[in-house]
């Protein structure tokens, strides 16, 4: 595992940084390229322990094309990730209909302008990170991108609005955390996964180059632009205004129900997600996940486990993020208000974009 | 009580024009499924417009149900509710009787009736086999593993459409599952599919309600109608029906799978195999399916 290479949000949760600042960006007539030349440094991998302020940035496929990437190597890409969580068929799959349908959310819908980035900041003090997310958007403003920011924070007790304690769903247990490290590639593209197999691509072509690079990519001549990348999902979750905490029983089935009947680690996710707001009309969560394969985790878990009878369960549908039957687009405890699928790629990859192809 | 016992009708027939049959599939689609809701003992029904692949011809009309009673009172009440919607999309194959009267179009459906080639329905009742009937033909199966798959060149843009029609149905409770995949033009290869399908007739495999497979020319259909979405289905049913399903699907030039890679590897590999190359179907019913609201 190259750890230099992966982006730090993939392996560490930042829990310390409990104070998180996510910038929506919108590339328009901007110079985006130029932006990420000059902020790519600050970038957080996962071996930096001691890093005060940590920034992490995924990608949308129409960022990828404003960053320079072509028709090519954008089809490479899963097709989820192409299509986009606003996509009428993405929407189907995930039942956001009627009310939470693409058309109402407060981003990444048609009526709301197109999101191309996600720029995340985390600290540890909101001081930190004021000061931190002033420089950003100085350099986003010299750029001639427009961005939409939101807040999130973690309670000193780790807990959400409703008391709940805020863990990555996966790693639970010693056996747990064994089992995703051999197969990371579960989480990250080009480790190997659950059977044995490492993700090849997107490749994309190297023009000319004068660094130091792996021997592979010079043999091939191309890179890995996958590699040590992520899939990551973002939606936006806000509590009903009279939502209440549902029981114990509950809990245990919404977990049971994220995890699988069968619990199988391809079906698993990475958890990353942080309440925001204080107030009862605007407070949820910012969910957050990373997965290798959209379809066969996110996807499968929200569709087949959490808005389908499943043997063995209380209620017909999840108790928390399930769909009401009978009322469409209505969930029991939090509605949709935006989301997008993006892409958090490798630092490599991420040069690669910064510098117009190597 | 006497039961009446349940018959299966599946028609595939060439059609001349597939853009026009399209077009009257989605017209007549409405009044077909509200016809079929009214038929009595109708357990499922299909109607689809298998695509054209290489190699394996034009495009080809698949009308599939299952049901209760006789063929000539089922087709009988179905032209009584959907007469004419019925006959202008039986229309587009060559032969269609003028006018299309009840007995006629018995007459032309049972011609052109496909026989299952090999059924996983843990309904039906198992097929009496000897024990070395049995043995011969698991081990017949096993015998011959192709070992090497032609290269097909697929249209990545049909490819591409008919993903995309299938992901806009697939939240749909009870939507038939149809996979169409090519068949290698290697002669030895119908004979190992052969021996793969009556495998798994005399194993009795349970897949699902009424899952079958049919060989129509270049084709090789799968039809099951799951009682959970796609995805979560194809997943457990990769996993409980490994071997006798990679048996048959190997002989097809799509799927690249090695019999020495691991359990778990092959049934990742069939699973996206059986997801990548399902077709949408224009009309369905599904007595089976458990409604739920949107």
């Amino acid at each position: 595992m190259d750890r230099e290479d992966i982006q730090g949000i993939v392996l560490h949760g930042y829990r310390r940084e409990r104070f998180a600042r996510y910038h929506l960006l919108t590339f328009g007539a901007g110079q985006p390229r130029q932006m990420l030349t000059r902020l790519v440094s600050d970038i957080c991998t996962a071996n930096e322990p001691r890093a005060k302020i940590r920034r992490n940035l995924a990608l949308t496929v129409s960022g990828l094309r404003g960053l320079g990437l072509g028709d090519p190597e954008i089809a490479q890409f899963s097709r989820e990730f192409r299509q986009g969580m606003a996509h009428p068929e993405r929407s189907l799959a995930l039942g956001d209909v009627a009310d939470e349908s693409p058309e109402h959310w407060d981003f990444g819908g048609p009526n709301t302008p197109p999101i191309d980035a996600l720029w995340m900041t985390f600290a540890a003090s909101a001081v930190e990170l004021d000061e931190a997310s002033e420089q950003h958007e100085r350099v986003f403003a010299r750029f001639g991108l427009t961005a939409q920011v939101q807040d999130a924070v973690l309670t000193p007790q780790l807990r959400d609005h409703l008391g709940y304690e805020m863990k990555p769903a996966l790693v639970t247990s010693p056996a747990a955390r064994r089992r995703a490290k051999r197969a990371l590639g579960e989480f990250v593209l080009g480790e190997r996964d659950a059977v044995g197999e490492r993700a090849r691509g997107p490749l994309v072509p190297i023009k000319l180059s004068r660094r130091p690079m792996p021997d592979w990519v010079r043999a091939k001549n191309a890179l890995n632009f996958g590699r040590n990348g992520s899939y990551l999902v973002l939606r936006k979750l806000q509590l009903n205004a009279l939502a209440a905490r549902p029981g114990e029983l509950a809990l245990a089935e919404h977990v049971w129900r994220a995890r699988g009947p069968e619990a199988a680690l391809a079906n698993q996710l990475i958890r990353r997600s942080r309440p925001y707001g204080a107030s009862d009309d605007a407070r949820g969560l910012w969910f957050v996940a990373l997965n290798a394969d959209i379809r066969r985790q996110f996807e499968l878990v929200q569709q087949s486990y959490f808005n389908a009878p499943l043997a063995g369960t209380a209620s017909e549908r999840d108790p928390f993020v399930g769909r009401v039957p009978g009322r469409p687009g209505e969930r029991r405890l939090a509605r949709v208000r935006g989301g997008g699928y993006f892409f958090l790629p490798s630092l490599r990859a991420l040069n690669y974009l910064a510098e117009s192809g190597w | 009580m006497t039961r009446v016992p349940r018959q299966s009708l599946t028609v595939i027939v060439e059609v001349s024009d597939a853009a026009s049959c399209a077009a009257a599939l989605g017209q007549a689609r409405r009044a077909l499924e509200a016809a079929f809701t009214q038929l009595p003992g109708l357990h499922t029904a299909c109607v689809a417009l298998l695509p054209a692949l290489p190699g394996a011809g034009e495009s080809a009309l698949l009308v599939e149900c299952m049901f209760e009673g006789s063929m000539l009172t089922l087709v009988l009440a179905l032209l009584g509710l959907a007469g004419p919607e019925l006959c202008s999309v039986l229309a587009h194959s060559a032969d269609f009787p003028e006018p299309a009267s009840a007995r006629a179009v018995c007459r032309f459906l049972s011609a052109r009736a496909c026989r299952a080639a090999a059924c996983a329905d843990s309904e039906s009742p198992p097929v009496p086999a000897g024990f070395w009937e049995r043995a011969r033909a698991v081990i017949a199966a096993r015998r011959y593993w192709p070992t090497r798959a032609a290269l097909v060149s697929v249209d990545a843009g049909g490819l591409e459409r008919r993903r995309g029609a299938v992901g806009m149905q697939d939240w749909q409770p009870g939507v038939p599952l149809l996979h169409v995949a090519l068949l290698s033009h290697d002669t030895r290869s119908r004979a190992r599919l052969r021996s793969a399908l009556r495998a798994l007739e005399l194993v009795q495999t349970p897949l699902e309600r009424a899952a079958r497979f049919m060989i129509h020319g270049q084709r090789l259909l799968f039809l099951a109608y799951p009682a959970q979405p796609a995805q979560l289905w194809s997943e457990q049913a990769t996993r409980t029906a490994l071997r006798p399903l990679t048996r048959i699907w190997a002989n097809s030039a799509e799927l690249r799978i090695s019999p020495w890679a691991p359990r778990k590897r092959r049934a990742r590999h069939l699973q996206r195999f059986l997801l990548d190359g399902r077709a949408p179907v224009a009309v369905w019913f599904n007595a089976h399916a458990r409604l739920r609201a949107v």
